[in-house]
């Protein structure tokens, strides 16, 4: 077993044994999951360290999964995927050791916990995949969970309509980025990313190129919240802090910003990708900073900044330049730690406070000299300020947006002016977290302060080290980390990669960025000063233009508009699906009858001869159905259809098929005994009236299904269109499957498959039967 | 109803034996899991019907919908299983053996995987049936 299948099943077996420790031990589950995400960031640190880092080595493995469609659980073990996976595992770790102290044992710790560990898991199958439909099923795994995780507490509406909201958009973009990668599989014949790199240049001039870019980097978009898909991020602040600064700063929001990178080599670097990818991030980048300038609840600020960080990182990614890559694998490793350190401060917060509204926070440092600094110092890397890791990565950024080689003088001032613009609106909104709640006077409107027990206070304080330590000793973390994850990029720069990375320091001179970086600092300390108490007075930001879209459009499409659709599709009666169905059957088969001419091959055997017994029992059968059509009411008709059964198993022994006659006669007995018990349940032996015309209509439509199965019978018997399948199966039942049950040897394992699908349905269907039985009950007692 | 209720009592053992003839051989000759399944899903209608639901409950000692997981869950581990050995999901191996008494036996994976067919098919029947009958009693 290799280490990397370890660290997706280290989490998921994890996952499977939360129930009976929750069971068992309670509130200890938690500590039980934090050990869980903390063996897999052992692992995933073990694997780093067999990194041979100065060439970024990748390993690969696979395991055939389904090799006749090409999907296999194939993985790929690169620099950049470790340095998420490092991301994922370690701040995953923080943030499941934290939540101990963050939820109350009262709620439902057993299902934040699965559901932690399992988008823990799917989130590192995301980083690790070489296949790109095993990458977009772990993609979808993460936004599941995720609209779990937001709707975690359940019973209120506010929650419920955010997580829908996370979902819908999200799966929009999901579903496009799959189009994406099944057009990949058109133009190169691989699923495997590791092969796709073979195929850059000529995926680069195909004519589709443009459509697979835009469709990935949908879901890239969506899934980093980049505009105008960045709505359901700050509405998702309703979800629980721990899941906020877990899903929200450091993982899921990630998923795209990984998505872009790795998709980098084989799609990125064209002008297309340059002009859109690059202007996307730096409006994103605007924007949210200017959002988040807006915002009065701790959280909602702070994701109006995630969005504006991930739109910063976004715009690196599109200026495709080596040194453009680098800071953007850089800034997303400071990012997740600052940010993971900021969302977990904002719980703490509250749970001192009890409120996260910055209006009537202020002036706590006097109490909480601990916690002020720790803020202080995630906030001030937040902004650009040395000697925290936030300045290295941001210089970078300048340094970058200031040295586009490519584009046209209108767009390299473009970006820059954006760029400056951004980054002031973000100085602002970082001194308003630090300034405005840990300085200044302390509003009386604030109450009794809480006790923080120092166990919340040690994990916020892991990544807050970080930041100073990656800030002050920043070279090891560059050269073991962030160099070998650029290098997956542009695997043939390695010069310039190189060059970058020596000179990430402090201190390097008075250069462009740096005087850039005094400048932005200054103005936005400048016009937060100004701003400050006029902040108190401006109303909340008002809704914007996607939140518009989305509740005027979109929300209504998909809630009211399909809900009529499913009204319509899904009646409720069984006899419009069996209509439904029997229309599908006639119009399928009568078009091929009629388009490919197959009523020229009917012919009628004359030398068979039919037994005396068998036009009895053809006789007999004829009649039943007939009365079982003519019956007046319901239970003469199931006791007539049991008697078709019946004789229906007596033409299969008559043609030697036991297997079908047992299972027919079972299966009639069966339905019988349901049948007695659903009458018994209240459906009503009376006759059922029709009107005329439906009558008519339906006699109509059987008598073409009768005739549409007849002729089909009738042409698969007399005429040989396909080679039989028949020989096949009893050759090869004995030497592939060692059975003489040819049916049972094609259920079982010639068609596996659907038979796992099929037992899998109707395993559904039961516990469908289950729940509506339980939920009418309910309602009973409710009335 | 007498003769139903003493003979469903009598009758309840052989046919659970009837039914793991029937799995077992299922790979050979006629039977299988979800023959088998079917066949203790009557079973438990019968004496539902013929005794009393707390009866059929305590002959089985089971909650339908765990029957149906545990069901779903061997089906999907025999699939799995073939990834130890670097195959594709759900391939199948067989070998022969020479067991004392059985005499020379054949020894398919995927009778494992028919095994969670019958398990499924079982306990959705169960599901069922105990789900239809509550509903009858609670109106009572």
């Amino acid at each position: 077993m290799s280490y990397p299948l370890l660290a997706i099943l280290v989490p998921v077996l994890g996952a499977c044994t939360v129930a009976p420790v929750y069971r068992y031990f309670g509130r200890w589950v938690g500590w039980w999951s934090t050990a869980v995400a903390a063996l897999a960031s052992l692992i995933v640190i073990l694997q780093l360290a067999n990194l041979d880092t100065i060439h970024g080595a990748v390993s690969q493995m696979s395991w055939a999964w389904l090799p006749e469609l090409n999907i296999n659980v194939s993985l790929y073990v690169d620099g950049l995927g470790l340095i998420f996976c490092l991301l994922i595992a370690c701040v995953g770790t923080v943030v499941l050791g934290y939540s101990n102290y963050y939820l109350s044992s009262d709620e439902n710790l057993g299902r934040f916990h699965v559901l932690m560990l399992l988008f823990m898991a799917s989130m590192l199958g995301i980083v690790l995949s070489d296949n790109l439909i095993l990458l977009f099923l772990f993609w979808e795994a993460t936004t599941f969970t995720s609209f779990m995780l937001v709707g975690y507490w359940d019973t209120e509406n506010e929650s419920r309509y955010c997580a829908s909201k996370a979902l819908y958009i999200t799966v929009f973009g999901g579903l496009a980025m799959l189009g994406g990668f099944v057009l990949l599989y058109v133009v190169t014949g691989t699923f495997e990313f590791s092969d796709l790199l073979e195929h850059a240049s000529d995926i680069k001039e195909h004519s589709y190129y443009w459509v697979i870019t835009v469709l990935i980097l949908l879901g890239a978009f969506t899934k980093s919240a980049q505009f105008p898909f960045q709505n359901w991020l700050p509405t998702a602040m309703v979800a629980p802090t721990p899941v906020s600064a877990y899903l929200h700063s450091a993982a899921m929001v990630k998923a795209g910003i990984f998505l872009m990178l790795r998709m980098f080599p084989v799609l990125g670097g064209t002008s297309l990708w340059i002009y859109l990818v690059t202007t996307v991030g730096i409006i994103t980048m605007c924007y949210g900073a200017y959002h988040g300038v807006r915002q009065f609840d701790i959280k909602k600020l702070l994701a109006y900044s995630t969005v504006s960080q991930l739109g910063l990182i976004v715009a690196l990614i599109g200026m495709s330049t080596p040194l453009a890559l680098f800071a953007a694998v850089f800034h997303v490793f400071n990012h997740s730690l600052f940010k993971g350190a900021l969302f977990l401060l904002a719980g703490v917060i509250d749970h001192l406070t009890g409120t996260r509204v910055m209006n009537k926070l202020g002036g706590l440092a006097r109490a909480a000299p601990v916690l002020a600094l720790l803020t202080g110092c995630a906030a001030l890397s937040m902004a650009g300020l040395p000697p925290f890791n936030g300045f290295l990565s941001k210089e970078l950024f300048l340094h970058a947006a200031t040295d586009l080689e490519s584009g046209s003088g209108v767009f390299n001032y473009f970006v820059i002016i954006f760029a400056v613009g951004g980054s002031v609106l973000t100085v602002v909104y970082s001194m308003r977290i630090f300034h405005g709640i840990f300085l200044g006077p302390k509003p009386e409107s604030l109450g009794p302060l809480h006790k923080i027990p120092f166990g919340m206070i040690a994990f916020v304080a892991v990544p807050t080290v970080f930041v100073v330590i990656v800030g002050i000793y920043s070279q090891p973390f560059v050269r073991g980390l962030i160099e070998p994850a650029s290098l997956m990029l542009v695997p043939n720069q390695y010069e310039s990669i190189h060059y970058v990375a020596e000179k990430v320091s402090l201190w390097h001179g008075v250069t462009l960025p740096l005087i850039l970086s005094v400048c932005i600092l200054t103005t936005g300390f400048l016009i937060y000063g100004t701003l400050r108490y006029r902040l108190r007075v401006i109303r909340e930001a008002p809704a914007t233009v996607s939140d518009i879209i989305y509740d005027r459009i979109y929300y209504p499409i998909m809630i009211h508009g399909l809900s009529k659709v499913y009204l319509v599709v899904q009646s409720g009666y069984l006899r419009h699906y069996v209509m439904g169905v029997s229309i599908v059957l006639i119009g399928l088969v009568g078009y091929t009858v009629i388009a490919k001419e197959l009523w020229q091959v009917l012919t009628f055997d004359q030398s068979y001869e039919m037994e005396p017994y068998e036009i009895g029992l053809v006789l007999l059968l004829c009649l039943a159905t007939v009365v079982t059509a003519c019956a007046r009411d319901r239970l003469s008709a199931v006791i007539a259809f049991g008697v078709v059964g019946g004789l229906v198993t007596g033409v299969w022994i008559i043609y030697s098929a036991p297997d079908l006659a047992l299972t027919q006669l079972l299966i009639e007995a069966m339905s019988l005994v349901l049948f007695v018990l659903v009458f018994v349940h209240g459906l009503p032996f009376s006759k059922v009236s029709f009107a005329l015309s439906k009558k008519m209509r339906d006699i109509v439509l059987s008598a073409c299904v009768g005739g549409v199965v007849t002729l089909l019978m009738w042409i698969v018997t007399f005429s040989a269109l396909f080679p039989s399948i028949s020989p096949y199966f009893l050759m090869e039942s004995i030497a592939q499957a060692g059975g003489h049950n040819v049916v049972n040897v094609i259920i079982v394992d010639f068609r596996g498959f659907d038979t796992l699908g099929e037992i899998t349905v109707v395993a559904v269907a039961a516990i469908a039967l289950f729940s509506v039985h339980k939920l009418s009950k309910k309602e009973d007692e409710i009335c | 109803m007498l003769i139903l209720r003493v003979v469903s009592r009598a009758i309840f053992p052989i046919f659970l034996l009837y039914t793991m003839y029937l799995l077992a051989r299922g790979h050979q000759q006629i039977g299988g899991g979800f023959i088998a399944g079917v066949i203790l899903g009557l079973i438990m209608a019968v004496l539902y019907i013929g005794i009393s639901r707390e009866f059929a409950k305590k002959c089985f000692g089971v909650k339908g919908y765990h029957v149906v997981a545990i069901g779903l869950l061997v089906a999907i581990i025999t699939g799995i299983a073939a990834f130890f050995y670097g195959l594709p999901f759900l391939t199948s191996d067989f070998r022969e053996f020479n067991i004392f008494f059985f005499g020379h036996v054949e020894l398919a994976s995927a009778a494992i995987f028919d095994f969670g067919i019958f398990i499924t098919v079982f306990g959705v029947l169960l599901v069922i049936i105990d789900t239809l009958g509550q509903s009858i009693e609670g109106e009572d």
